[in-house]
């Protein structure tokens, strides 16, 4: 037998292992992504919010957050209609009201499957200034979890997402993140007008 | 960060782990674990005071992080520990502000026994790591400029920028900081 020679019905053999391996690898993207796109559908815009009241303020005095946004308008959609590698799956924008300020930032989110490691897809969102990232995990199409920093390698690791002013100027960015009471909302589904 | 990213960084991922294989543990590989242990944030970084560069005028770098946040950490997390550790090197420059700009990066022991830096974009290039002390790394070519894509590399709508971008941006010595020091 000539072992160095790929006969024609070797070759279709092969190719149509390689095509189911990668129908399989398509189909199982496409399951792991419902969750969120179930949240985020595609060409589909979108708002989530969550405000406190003064009770919850006044019972969390370790939270500055007074009401944290996620808007997903035309600007949002056309960074994801990019013909380009750098466009985000979903863009999104947060739009965040501290007890003393008012700031937002351009998030370009990415979605993230960790097999065992998680429950659940999720989203990394990265400022589009590069000031740090958050995660969302889509709990329904309702629903989303807002996290800054998280647990790794079996202990909780914080981060911070900076949020405001420009990409050029360090002055007017908020950190969120450092407070304990700054790292995990849960934002509803809101009408679009919530998040002009 | 693009949706290639994490399938690239996972490519990278595994040439080093054979990479490591082939080489047997070399002493730079407890080097680099020993520069960022595992499961734990480190930030290096430098930034260039007003005297510093204007004694430098051909030095267009002006401040340089090299971080490894709750996103690497976490991402090592889920991968064979014999990878690459993954960092991100924020860059900002003479003539762009605070602008940051940004490249990921998988490290691991190079065959010369030092640690090397390869970006996660393509063709993206990458820096040599020297440890100078438990505190002190210097990050860059000694026999010229680095060619590492913080931004403008493939697939990259950015201005093109580079860790050794002029004349006078060779070695940058890095000090440990707090995760804090590396926003």
């Amino acid at each position: 037998m000539d072992h160095g020679t790929l006969r024609p019905g070797q070759l279709a053999s092969g190719l149509s292992a390689l095509l189911l391996l990668t129908q399989m690898a398509g189909a199982q993207e496409v399951a792991e992504m419902k969750p969120i796109r179930a949240a985020f559908p595609i060409q589909q815009q979108g708002c989530f919010v969550r405000a406190y009241d003064a009770s919850h303020l006044a019972a969390n005095p370790n939270q500055s957050v007074r009401r944290i946004r996620l808007a997903r308008l035309a600007p949002e959609q056309k960074r994801e209609a990019l013909d380009s590698p750098g466009a985000p799956t979903i863009g999104l924008r947060l739009l965040l009201r501290t007890r003393t300020s008012v700031s937002t930032e351009a998030l370009d989110c990415e979605a993230r499957y960790d097999g065992a490691a998680a429950a659940q897809p999720y989203l990394t969102c990265r400022s589009t200034c590069n000031r740090g990232s958050i995660d969302l995990t889509p709990l329904g199409p309702d629903s989303v979890r807002l996290t800054i920093g998280g647990v790794a390698s079996g202990r909780f690791i914080p981060d911070a997402i900076g949020v405001g002013g420009t990409c050029a100027l360090d002055t007017g960015v908020i950190w969120l993140g450092d407070r304990e009471g700054d790292r995990s909302f849960l934002l509803a589904r809101a009408g679009l007008e919530m998040c002009r | 960060m693009n949706r290639w990213t994490p399938r690239l960084l996972a490519a990278c991922a595994g040439l080093w782990s054979m990479t490591g294989a082939l080489a047997q543990q070399p002493p730079s590989r407890a080097m680099l674990e020993g520069l960022f242990p595992k499961g734990a944030p480190v930030c290096f970084a430098r930034y260039y005071d007003a005297a510093h560069l204007k004694r430098h005028p051909a030095q267009s770098v002006t401040s340089v992080r090299l971080m490894r946040g709750f996103q690497q950490v976490r991402g090592d997390a889920e991968r064979n520990p014999a990878d690459a550790i993954t960092i991100e090197l924020i860059v900002t420059y003479r003539d762009s502000g605070a602008r940051r700009f940004l490249g990921d990066a998988g490290c691991g022991p190079s065959l010369d026994n030092q640690i090397t830096c390869y970006s996660s974009s393509c063709d993206g290039g990458s820096f040599p790591v020297k440890v100078e002390d438990a505190d002190t790394i210097l990050i860059g070519g000694a026999q010229g400029r680095s060619r590492f894509s913080v931004s403008g590399g493939c697939g990259d709508d950015g201005p093109g920028r580079s860790l050794g971008r002029s004349a006078d941006d060779t070695v940058f010595r890095l000090t440990r900081m707090p995760i804090s020091a590396c926003r």
